[in-house]
């Protein structure tokens, strides 16, 4: 134990003499998180096309105030015409139909 | 290199023993996220707890309490991108401020040219993002983007050089019409638009623009948009572009989806339309309106009668400045005036408090409003619009008294 408090006390020392000899370069590390998905028929289909651009907070912030007309119908088709998200028509409805099932708010 | 760094926080762990333990925030968050305990709160490089809404990218809330004073620790300071691929790494030793466009002379300057070459000039701004309290749209209908609360906003001390002096020195040819502003961050999908906005020439010459380099007297952190950000005070959040490398000057308008269909606002007097409708005619979103919020005490905080409780808060606006924040207790039948904290410039959070003393049992609404030197006050509801912008309805808590 001790030996490896001494060999992680130089590994910090050299990585902040690193950090001082580069003082023009500003970094981080940002975190990532695990975003657990109701299970539904066509879940998958949403995993498969609405994951590459951004997390799946934008869609649970979306299912708590009332819900309005069509709204996965509408953010949906957003995507595809303003974000150029590809994703075809077919795929379009199955994910609508997940979202509708799993996260609208009909109250 | 990820691998060197488990290790050492393991080591590192090990040393401190089991005690120290409970306080290491990375020991003890999980990172899951269930629909139920969303938005979480979570601890980011560099900030404090804050309430985040999504990771990539990443979109960080201030929670209410810091709303108590007037200025927001850079720590605190709400976090908000539209696009996942954000700078994590700058080198100032090859980034550039580059001016090109209908300019006389194209212009590419490091951060020391900038500090060296120009007078340093320094304002308190408020910063808030024009969906700040979209959420308190939702029992008339959830407008579309992130449900924020409280915390899409704070008031910090800005200090850069004025966006005029820059572009003078680029040289701004006579028929030039707008100013466009880039960022460092990108679009992971190549055909998705990424961000470009454009604001009038005029305003970028002849008013009080500047390009900031530091917040509260520290560099710009690169999750607020280091190393260099738009500040474009009394304005809306959208406009303060983060991380700015390219600035061009055009003699036509920019047109893109940020300009032409992102944050538009009904074009009428309340900037709003029934639940569920489209406008008819819409504009960009430019100025904010006058708002205030509760930062203590918290909603349903039990005193006892008899005791004091110090209600305070913050009050904005477009930059008229603020006249008096009223408190009623009454459900907003009378008014009573609070006392006002020192004036830190028209465009900055003006702290107001009371100190209250419930004399009777029972639960007490406290409801706050402001009014700005040009005689706008706030309304009890924000008129509802599609992109939920621009919420500044009368902010309430309950006190419960025993
Ligand atoms: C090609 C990239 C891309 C893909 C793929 C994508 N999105 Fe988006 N999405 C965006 C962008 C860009 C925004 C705006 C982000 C911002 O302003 O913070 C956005 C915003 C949203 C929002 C917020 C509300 C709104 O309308 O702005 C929701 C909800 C959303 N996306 C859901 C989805 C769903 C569901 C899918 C799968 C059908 C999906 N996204 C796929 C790029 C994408």
């Amino acid at each position: 134990m001790k030996k490896l408090l001494a060999v992680s006390l130089i590994a910090l020392s050299v990585s902040f003499a690193k950090a001082q000899e580069n003082k023009d370069v500003y970094k981080i590390d940002l975190p990532s998180y695990d975003w657990k998905m109701k299970d539904g028929k066509y879940k998958e289909v949403f995993e498969q096309n609405c994951l590459m651009c951004h997390s799946p907070g934008y869609v649970f912030g979306q299912a708590k105030g009332k819900s309005g007309k069509d709204m996965w119908r509408t953010v949906v088709y957003q995507m595809i015409n303003e974000f150029k998200a590809p994703i075809s028509k077919e795929n379009a409805e199955k994910i609508i139909e997940y979202l509708n099932e799993n996260y609208t708010n009909k109250n | 290199m990820d691998s060197r760094r488990d290790f050492l926080k393991k080591g590192i762990l090990f040393a401190l023993g089991s005690v120290a333990l409970r306080n290491v925030s990375f020991a003890e968050e999980s990172n899951v996220i269930d629909f139920k305990d969303y938005p979480k709160m979570v601890k980011y490089p560099g900030k404090t707890s804050l309430i985040m809404y999504s990771d990539r990218p990443p979109l960080l809330e201030t929670p209410r309490s810091y709303f108590a004073s007037a200025v927001t620790p850079n720590e605190a300071f709400f976090v908000r991108w539209h696009l996942a691929n954000i700078p994590t790494e700058v080198n100032l030793k090859e980034w550039r401020l580059n001016i090109t466009g209908n300019v006389k002379k194209p212009v590419s300057l490091s951060l020391d040219d900038l500090k060296s070459m120009f007078e340093p000039v320094s304002y308190y701004a408020v910063l808030q993002c024009s969906g700040n309290g979209r959420s308190f749209f939702e029992n008339k209908q959830t407008p579309l983007g992130i449900q924020w609360k409280y915390g899409a906003m704070g008031n910090a001390l800005w200090t850069g050089v004025r966006l005029a002096d820059v572009l003078n020195y680029a040289g701004v040819k006579g028929d030039s019409v707008e100013v466009a502003f880039a960022g460092l961050d990108k679009a992971p999908y190549p055909e998705t638009p990424n961000v470009e906005r454009a604001l009038p020439v005029d305003k970028c010459l002849y008013e009080n623009l500047i390009l900031a380099y530091e917040m509260n007297g520290e560099p710009i952190s690169l999750l607020n948009g280091f190393p260099l950000r738009l500040i474009v005070p009394g304005w809306y959040a959208t406009h303060w572009i983060k991380s700015v490398t390219n600035i061009t000057v055009l003699n036509t308008e920019l047109k893109n989806f940020w300009m032409e269909k992102a944050y538009h606002i009904p074009d009428n007097a309340c900037h709003c339309v029934q639940p569920g409708e489209k406008p008819k005619k819409a504009r960009m979103i430019t100025e904010m309106n006058v708002k205030s919020v509760i930062g203590t005490p918290d909603d349903n905080t039990v005193v006892r009668v008899g005791e004091v409780v110090k209600i305070a808060g913050v009050a904005f606006d477009q930059g008229f400045g603020i006249k008096e924040v009223l408190i009623s207790f009454d459900g907003g039948k009378t008014w009573k005036e609070t006392g006002l904290g020192p004036d830190l410039g028209r465009y900055s959070f003006r702290e107001w408090f009371y100190y209250f003393r419930p004399t009777t049992k029972g639960n007490i609404k406290v409801m706050v409003r402001a009014v700005n030197k040009n005689g706008e006050t706030q309304p009890m509801e924000a008129g509802w619009n599609p992109g939920g912008y621009m919420w500044n309805g009368i902010d309430s808590v309950t006190i419960k008294v025993v």
